[in-house]
């Protein structure tokens, strides 16, 4: 019987069409990352703006040409007024996200972790996050007055929110299980929350502090409207008044810069403390 | 802001010929007008703007066979930017850096004279707030070391801090700058004793002085001399319109004629009266500003916010190329930008020639 | 430590999960609780454990002799190991030693024991997602001897695991067992590890649990070999006990489903 069948298969083989490669078919659909055409698309873009400015297709009014911008951000560092804008923005986002980061965990892990503070908790952040804190802005001024105060309140109370939502539901992520067992070995519940809860949230709590640290970038402008002499939002402010575009578009790249070093940041902290993933 | 201006397409194509006439509704409006030409006028609902509203409802555009229209604009700035983006022809706003960098790009000419402080009339007004006016700062030259609301750095409340110390002789510098961005919170700023100064306009200046929420410590008038405002149109108007830029004018000295004399009139001793065309003029004026408020209570306001503006609205150029350096030298105007360019005094004579 | 489980009622919302149960657990005695889908086996270790309240009923410590340090007399062994993933293997097993006042030096002599027991001494500073299953349950395995439990209470803890890590596991179990007589409650739905593991299994009907019977195997735990042929027929009575009610269950899932 062996011998029949083989010799049918045989049979088979020869009477088909000639042997053909079976297609790989699993194409596409896996992006690749690749910082050389990310750094490349970003020179190509500056290359085809300067290109377009220098000969005149994008005109001075509508758009300053890189050059013009980059003179511009130089001026600002050889004059200094660069590090003292900085310096006050950096005051200020600092103290404001500490403030709010603090203040939305204390929250977020009431609401994650007590009935008592979940629904009335949930209910009030989910009818005050949608607000945009700008249009607050006059009532910080009659709270806080026109100095310090406001611009830390504003960055503050937009860090809050997204705090509060990213820390309990990282508490709601925590597994139910590894809670239980932290109880079946009866820890106490302080340890419960700082040695299963805390670190079990971290992920979350880490991802959201991307989000709230671009908020707070996006909100310098808004808190620095008031009463700020120095300050890169009030930097950008004053050069769209005056129409210094290269100015303004330094003030931006200067932004995007921050922007870039606090992810960076909160990269190396990701890594540091969530080594274990 | 800037969609308001709908209609300037179709305004602009309106001018341009004969031909063009015949294709847009607005067109045949036109046409039927006897082919008056299409102009569109940027104002603000301020009484700075009020030769424009003269000029218009007197007649005196359509006499030179403009049919113009006003439109409204919120803020100074946009004003600026209408009329250099094309989507308005003609406008008045006060000076501000902001201004002298659009105009430095070359996009809109300076042709005549908006506001002007004049000793002789009350204009923008130096307050104190009250806690800091009983705290001692009860003159102008007490103001180093207090803190002062404006706008906008580089808006004209800057300037004429700044023109204000170099004249009183005080460190510009000294003073504290609190940029609150609007008047409302400039106002509410004082008001509250959260910042020590500001400078505004008269007609808010004085009921504020009034009502005993500020003291009033210095004038303005008192630092001359201050060319506040310009009237503008586009360079496109005047190297390719001049005949109309030129009709413009004309109708526009006549508005500055009838508001000098309704509302500049002085008796012997420059005290302000009412003159026999007072009532009129502050009718024309009412159309437009505090229209919200009867007129009893709007004409004082009027009256109060009317400053004085220079004879055949004639611009003081030299001022002006003061404040242009002011601006440049605190880096807030570029180098580059140079007022003979943006000044054309062909079509109203620069004030003292 | 003597357990007595008295009246055993429990409820969730609607469905009512168990009823009367009522058996004692011997110091030293290893008793598998067995059953099909949904009878409430896991159910009944969480309130024997003290971490689902029973509606009605009681669970008693008629003796309360403990081993020497025992920290935790009830101690849970889990399906799914519950290890901290951002703790090593040191890390997780001192955790349960961390809150009762032991000094460093005790700490870390009782994690190195039990590391030591466990064959995990050369994994101490690797964390779970590095470990296999087999390993990770090794870890739950050592963190709960560690606190020096009276009893311990294994939830199905080789059910998460492969056939072949099974196999490995039920040796170690079985050799804890006849090394230290360790008083146990086993949830499994697995009979082959019942007769291996169990003094006495106790079999329950579904829906509301209630005990069918309780069948000893009167082998000792240490004499037990993988094949038997009298662990072959103490596995077969289980399965003519539960066989009727494993169909119904996976019937009813079915009809769920």
């Amino acid at each position: 019987m062996s011998h029949d069948i083989s010799e049918v298969r045989a049979e088979r083989q020869s009477a088909a069409s000639p042997a053909s490669q079976v297609r790989f078919r699993a194409t596409g659909f896996n992006p690749k990352a690749n910082p050389v055409a990310a750094w490349g698309f970003f020179v190509a873009v500056i290359a085809l703006w300067q290109l377009g400015s220098s000969t005149g297709v994008i005109s001075e009014l509508a758009m300053p040409s890189p050059v013009a911008v980059a003179k511009a951000l130089w001026q600002l560092i050889v004059t200094g007024d660069l590090w003292l804008h900085l310096g006050a923005s950096l005051q200020r986002l600092v103290g404001g996200w500490i403030m709010g980061t603090v203040a939305g965990l204390f929250v977020g892990f009431l609401v994650g972790m007590f009935s008592w503070a979940r629904s009335p908790g949930v209910a009030f952040v989910s009818a005050l996050f949608p607000i945009p804190k700008i249009a607050l802005l006059p009532l910080f001024i009659i709270w806080f007055g026109i100095g310090e105060p406001s611009k830390f309140a504003t960055i503050a109370f937009g860090v809050f929110f997204p705090t509060v939502i990213n820390t309990f539901g990282g508490v709601d992520n925590v597994q139910r299980n590894l809670i239980r067992m932290g109880q079946s070995f009866d820890l106490p519940m302080w340890s419960v929350i700082r040695k299963i809860i805390l670190p079990g949230a971290l992920p979350t709590i880490l991802s959201g502090f991307r989000i709230s640290s671009s908020i707070a970038i996006i909100l310098l402008i808004a808190a620095e409207m008031i009463g700020a002499q120095y300050g890169i939002g009030a930097l950008i402010l004053a050069a769209g008044n005056l129409y210094q575009t290269d100015q303004l578009i330094a003030g931006v790249v200067v932004l995007s810069l921050l922007g870039l070093c606090v992810s960076w940041l909160l990269g190396r902290l990701d890594r540091w403390l969530l080594a274990w993933r | 802001m800037l969609s308001i201006r709908g209609m300037a397409g179709a305004a602009r194509l309106a001018r341009g010929s004969v031909v063009a006439l015949a294709m847009g509704a607005s067109a045949l409006v036109a046409f039927g007008a006897q082919a008056n030409e299409k102009v569109d006028i940027a104002a603000l609902a301020f009484v700075s703007s009020a030769p424009l509203f003269i000029a218009k409802e007197k007649g005196y555009l359509a006499d030179e066979g403009l049919d113009a229209e006003i439109s409204i604009f919120q803020a100074a700035q946009p004003v600026a930017v209408a009329i250099a983006s094309g989507d308005a022809d003609f406008g008045v706003t006060a000076f501000t850096g902001g201004f002298f960098n659009l105009a430095a790009k070359g996009a809109l000419k300076v042709i005549g004279a908006q506001l002007h402080e004049d000793p002789g009339y009350d204009g923008s007004a130096i307050l104190a707030s009250n806690a800091a006016f009983e705290a001692g700062l009860t003159s102008v030259d007490k103001l180093p070391g207090h803190s002062f609301a404006l706008s906008q750095v580089g808006s004209s409340f800057h300037y004429m801090i700044g023109n204000v110390a170099e004249k009183a002789g005080f460190d510009p510098e000294s003073v504290e700058l609190k940029p609150l961005q609007s008047v409302p919170n400039m106002i509410g700023a004082l008001k509250s004793g959260q910042v020590d100064s500001m400078i505004i306009v008269p007609h808010i200046a004085k009921p504020l002085a009034n009502a005993g929420a500020a003291h009033i410590i210095g004038w303005v008038k008192d630092y001359v001399p201050y060319q506040v405002g310009g009237l503008f149109t586009s360079t496109e108007n005047v190297e390719e319109n001049r005949e109309m830029v030129e009709k413009f004018v004309r109708a526009y000295q006549k508005g500055v004629a009838d508001y000098r004399a309704a509302l500049l009139a002085t008796d012997a001793d420059g005290k302000l009266v009412e003159s026999d065309t007072t009532q009129e003029i502050l009718e024309i004026v009412h159309k437009y500003v505090y229209a919200n408020d009867p007129a009893d209570k709007a004409y004082p306001k009027i009256r109060n916010g009317a400053m004085f503006i220079t004879e055949e609205a004639r611009l003081d150029v030299a001022d002006v190329k003061a404040q242009v350096k002011w601006y440049q030298d605190r880096g807030y105007v570029s180098a580059d930008a140079d007022p003979a360019k943006f000044i054309d005094t062909s079509f109203i004579p620069a004030l003292g020639q | 430590m003597r357990l007595q489980i008295k009246g055993i009622c429990h409820s969730y919302d609607q469905v009512e999960a168990l009823r009367d149960i009522d058996f004692g657990i011997e110091p030293g005695e290893v008793v598998a609780l067995i059953g099909p889908s949904g009878c409430g086996k896991s159910t009944l270790l969480s309130i024997i454990g003290g971490l689902l309240a029973p509606t009605r009923g009681e669970i008693l410590i008629c003796d309360k002799a403990t081993p020497e340090g025992c920290l935790n007399p009830l101690t849970y062994v889990f399906q799914d190991f519950a290890l901290l993933p951002w703790r090593t293997v040191a890390g997780n097993i001192s955790l349960v030693l961390e809150d009762h006042g032991l000094s460093k030096a005790d700490r870390d002599a009782r994690v190195a024991e039990v590391l030591e027991q466990t064959n995990l001494w050369d994994f101490r500073d690797a964390y779970p997602k590095q470990l296999s299953g087999g390993m990770k349950q090794r870890v739950g395995i050592a963190r709960a001897l560690a606190v020096r439990p009276a009893a311990l209470l294994m939830d199905e803890p080789l059910s998460a695991l492969d056939a072949q890590t099974r196999i490995l596991l039920l040796d170690e179990f079985a050799a804890l067992f006849a090394r230290t007589g360790m008083t146990a409650v086993y949830v499994t739905h697995n009979l082959n590890e019942a007769v291996r593991l169990a003094n006495r299994v106790v079999a329950l009907r579904r829906r509301p649990g209630t005990i069918k019977e309780i069948h000893t195997i009167d082998i000792p735990i240490a004499e037990r070999r993988e094949g038997m042929p009298e662990l072959i027929a103490h596995e077969s009575a289980l399965w003519n006990l539960i066989r009727d009610e494993a169909i119904a269950a996976d019937k009813e899932l079915e009809n769920v489903a």
